[in-house]
């Protein structure tokens, strides 16, 4: 009996562990918003007035000049497609940070005909540190560029199919496109100058094209002018969105949303009232025991 | 054994939440890597790719774009002891580049001028680019020996140097055999033309004259122009000769037996005080084998039209989407002429009006266009004799704030509903219809602001989790018009869930309570016990009583016994410990009621006897025992037997 008791403390002190850790651990996720390590994006949070979403069922219905920031490492299914259609298509700012991911398929469904590349841009001169660290110094004359002389991007890729007028940022000559991983340009690679960043008007709004979303990543933020075109997109924006739904989750991410969904449940008025009454019982149980105890142990 | 399983579930949990979380929490397949912790180097191999391919431009003639590639790579992140090295290697080019595009220009006009048998300024063009050339030569020697020192720093011929390298450093030196042909190409060309040049120098010089009428005329009116060929003062029958109003040729003619030429044209729709004719006979066809080419002098004559005056008035300051009025007035020499107006911000037509006179204008700035300076710029087109006129302001572009008056109530009772009311307004006036979007926690209302800016929101605070503190509402407008901005601001409101806080502080008092009692029932054992027997009575810590096998009917009385005193233990809280006589325990139990105690001494009793005497106890006696155990148990338990 004392043997049970124990190991019923011991199991129960760890998942009261578990818990907290789950919950009060730092995420380490790239591009979450409550990530404070290099990787995340919490500086954008701290600096800035930004909307986490975690579904684009929530965007608003009146968009005229808000802006959503979307990093799509996960794929879309066509009812968040045609969510971020309409957002568009009613005067919205979407701003599409992508490098390796799923950009192209949000593209196609635009009807846009500019593509992300898919294949990593190196710059071997004109770089911060190395040649998987291009140097931007290519910028268009326009609000997003205002008050920046250069931005340095992290393993980016380049964009495709961008008309010159379009074109808000390139990267140097002296890049390229490393299509068979070698680090070396060949014959058959294209070379720079290579389009990074695009302006595509569309409906009442715009989609802006970022061939990069290591960006915006807090060991990022300070280096060159990387941190003036957030402040240039949240300065331009009457509403900066952040969307976390198409980010890669960890087991860590995931076991703190479903703790978050269950305290979201509790916090309902019916499972609200339930654990009121639950509680009332718990605590009745040890007197009623009392009394009863007796008549029990008899 | 406890310890070990201790041990284990420490080990175990730690194992579970530490070293696991990081690898847990780091999805795989992202391309990106710390910046701060990432290491730098230099790639060798695309440095000299890159002016290999700077130099295959310049051998096209894109002496431009190579000087501008060349320029970027000031932006290079390279190591010191190579930084110096490219500067000057830089340098060496840049000026090779410009060298070379200076000679083809020169040999392009020169080339360009012998082909029309002009020949007054080709020697000295000649003689420029073969200075030139000499320059372009010493360069690319100092340029031979900045490489063999740069391929030298960038470890070209050491062993450890990789193919890419070699490679590269290959390609290099072909491109620069490349650039040393297209110099001895340049000069080759260079004697080509000093050759002809000297063919053309025996060709005749001509000569050109040129008249207009009348010396002042309005634009779009008719003017003649007339003049002689010659050469060596005989006339040039049959030549063909252009005629030019600044560098743009106007008409062609042809000279008659005489050498006279005649054309009339009209006065281009230029509006300026001046303009000025020039007359070119370029020889062409067979007339190239004889004579040279001539310009006429220039003529100037005056030219007449009507100036426009233009007067605007308009803001400094507009609002996106909100229409605003630009007026003015256009006066064309007092006639009574309906002019084309338009209006310009920075490169984008506005608007565009028909006016006589004064005019008005109301136009919407673009919703889209960003805030800052621009320009507004009013234009009237000009129309026949009447000239054109241009205003140009500088204006700026902004968005309206937006002013709150919001109320809130300082407190709040959860469940329940907040009101929230206020006024939304700008210095324009109050904002109509504009969606006010009220949130607090996860509840959400949208209202719309009425004809005076004023707002009444009431939303549902449910029933959830909260107990008491401040809590925050928020409160987001976005109006319709574009000139004003989107705004929000918040609110603290003190919270109290008097249900939660009402459980939790019953939930705290009943916890209390249980652990009071709890400890008053210790209390209250260790009073009915006399402190001497307490000191001898180590009943703190329960041995474990031996159970014999009790069978027979000795066994049936030791068993009565046994259940009466574990019953006592239990309610009393005295021990019956190995080193305790019956009788002793007799005395310790004090039972509640003298009955029980009765009973409990003539149980000792028989317990004795049948513990103790030599004779086994008869049946009847393990009968009385049993049934004054259920009587003990019972007074015990209820009071009653």
């Amino acid at each position: 009996m004392e043997l049970r008791r124990f190991l019923f403390i011991i199991a129960a002190v760890m998942i009261i562990a578990l818990i907290l850790a789950a919950w009060f651990l730092p995420s380490n996720d790239d591009y979450r918003l409550d990530n404070p390590f290099w990787n995340g994006i919490k500086n954008i949070k701290d600096e800035y007035e930004v909307q986490p979403l975690v579904s684009l069922a929530s965007l608003p219905s009146s968009p005229t000049r808000a802006t959503l920031l979307l990093i799509p490492y996960l794929s879309s299914i066509p009812t968040e497609l045609d969510h971020l259609n309409r957002f568009v298509s009613q005067g919205g700012r979407l701003i599409i940070a992508d490098d390796y991911g799923h950009g192209n398929e949000i593209l196609a469904h635009l009807g846009l005909e500019a593509r992300f590349s898919g294949q990593a841009l190196l710059d071997p001169l004109v770089n911060y540190k190395n040649e998987r660290f291009p140097r931007i110094i290519h910028l268009q004359p326009d609000p997003l560029t205002d008050n920046i002389n250069d931005l340095v991007l992290n393993h980016a890729t380049s964009l495709l199919n961008v008309s010159d007028t379009s074109v808000l940022a390139m990267s140097s000559p002296f890049s390229f496109l490393d299509y068979n991983g070698d680090r070396t340009r060949e014959a058959n690679e294209p070379t720079g100058p290579l389009p990074v960043i695009s302006r595509h008007e569309l409906g009442k709004g715009e989609v802006i094209l970022i061939s990069d979303p290591s960006i915006f990543i807090n060991s990022m933020d300070t280096i060159a002018d990387n941190e003036g075109l957030i402040q240039n997109i949240a300065d331009t924006a009457s509403v900066l969105y952040v969307d976390q739904s198409h980010l890669i989750s960890s087991e860590l991410y995931r076991t703190r949303n479903w703790l978050q969904q269950a305290r979201d449940i509790l916090s309902t008025p019916i499972w609200t009232a339930g654990l009121v009454l639950a509680a009332i019982v718990a605590a009745l149980i040890p007197i009623w025991y009392k009394k009863k105890k007796p008549t029990v142990e008899n | 054994m406890k310890k070990l399983i201790i041990t284990l579930s420490i080990i175990a949990m730690l194992g579970v939440i530490f070293p696991g979380l990081p690898i847990l929490a780091q999805p795989d397949q992202l391309r990106h890597e710390n910046p701060d912790t990432t290491t730098g180097s230099l790639y060798e191999a695309g440095l000299l790719l890159s002016y290999s391919d700077i130099i295959n431009l310049a051998t096209e003639s894109q002496y431009r774009s190579a000087q501008d590639i060349l320029d970027e790579l000031e932006h290079a992140d390279l190591p010191d002891e190579i930084q110096y090295i490219i500067d000057q290697y830089s340098y060496l080019f840049e000026h090779l580049f410009t060298t070379l595009d200076n000679i083809e220009a020169l040999l392009d006009k020169a080339s360009g001028l012998l082909a029309n048998n002009r020949i007054n300024e080709v020697q000295s063009l000649l003689d420029h680019a073969l200075a030139e050339i000499d320059d372009a030569y010493t360069l690319l020697e100092d340029i031979e020996v900045a490489t063999d020192i740069l391929t030298d720093k960038l470890g070209v011929f050491t062993i450890s140097a990789t193919s890419q390298l070699t490679q590269a450093h290959t390609r290099l030196e072909i491109s620069l055999e490349r650039i040393n042909d297209l110099v001895s190409r340049l000069n080759s060309l260079n004697q080509n033309l000093a050759r002809q040049y000297v063919q053309k120098t025996k060709l005749s010089p001509t000569e050109l004259s040129l008249s207009i009428d009348p010396m002042a005329a309005y634009v779009g009116e008719s003017i003649s122009a007339s003049g002689r060929l010659s050469s060596n003062g005989n006339p040039v029958m049959g030549g063909k000769m252009s005629l030019y109003l600044d560098s743009n040729p106007v008409a062609t003619v042809y000279s008659g037996s005489d050498g006279t030429y005649s054309t009339s044209i009209m006065l281009p729709h230029i509006y300026r005080e001046t303009m000025t004719f020039t007359t070119v006979y370029e020889p062409s066809g067979n007339y190239a084998s004889f004579y040279l080419a001539s310009d006429s002098p220039p003529a100037t004559i005056t030219t007449k039209f009507y100036p426009t005056l233009l007067e605007v008035s308009s803001l400094t300051r507009l609002y996106r989407g909100l229409p605003f009025t630009v007026s003015g007035e256009v006066n064309s020499n007092n006639d009574n002429i309906i002019r084309n107006i338009m209006v310009f911000l920075d490169d984008r037509k506005l608007a565009e009006q028909m006016a006589s006179g004064q005019f008005s204008l109301e136009i919407i700035p673009p919703e889209k266009i960003p805030p800052g300076p621009r320009e507004l710029i009013v234009a009237v087109s000009p129309l026949d004799r009447y000239s054109g006129a241009t205003v140009q302001q500088s204006v700026t572009i902004s968005i309206v704030p937006i002013n709150f008056d919001v109320q809130t109530p300082s407190i709040v009772l959860l469940p329940g509903d907040i009101q929230v009311s206020g006024k939304v307004y700008n210095q324009l006036g109050p904002i109509k219809n504009a969606p006010v979007n009220c949130n607090f926690r996860k509840s959400s209302t949208t209202v719309k602001t009425s004809g005076d800016g004023s707002f009444t929101v009431s939303l549902k605070a449910p029933l959830d989790l909260l107990l008491v503190g401040p809590q925050e509402i928020s409160i987001d407008v976005i109006p319709l018009e574009s000139w004003s901005a989107t705004s929000t601001i918040t609110r603290q409101v003190f919270t109290i869930n008097p249900l939660n806080t009402s459980l939790a502080l019953f939930i705290l008092v009943a916890l209390w309570l249980v652990i009071r009692r709890r400890n008053q029932a210790l209390k209250y054992t260790e009073e009915q016990i006399p402190p001497s027997e307490m000191v001898e009575i180590p009943f703190t810590i329960p041995l474990r009583v031996p159970q014999p096998k009790l069978t027979g009917i000795k066994g049936q009385v030791l068993s009565a016994y046994r259940g009466v005193t574990a019953a006592i233990e239990k309610i009393t809280g005295v021990i019956m410990s190995p080193d305790i006589t019956l009788r002793e325990f007799l005395k310790m139990a004090c039972l509640p009621s003298p009955a029980a105690t009765d009973r409990f001494t003539e149980l000792t009793s028989i317990t004795e006897t049948t513990l103790y005497s030599a004779y086994s106890p008869l049946k009847d006696t393990a009968t009385r025992a049993q049934r004054l155990a259920v009587n003990i148990k019972e007074e015990l338990i209820s009071g009653t037997s």
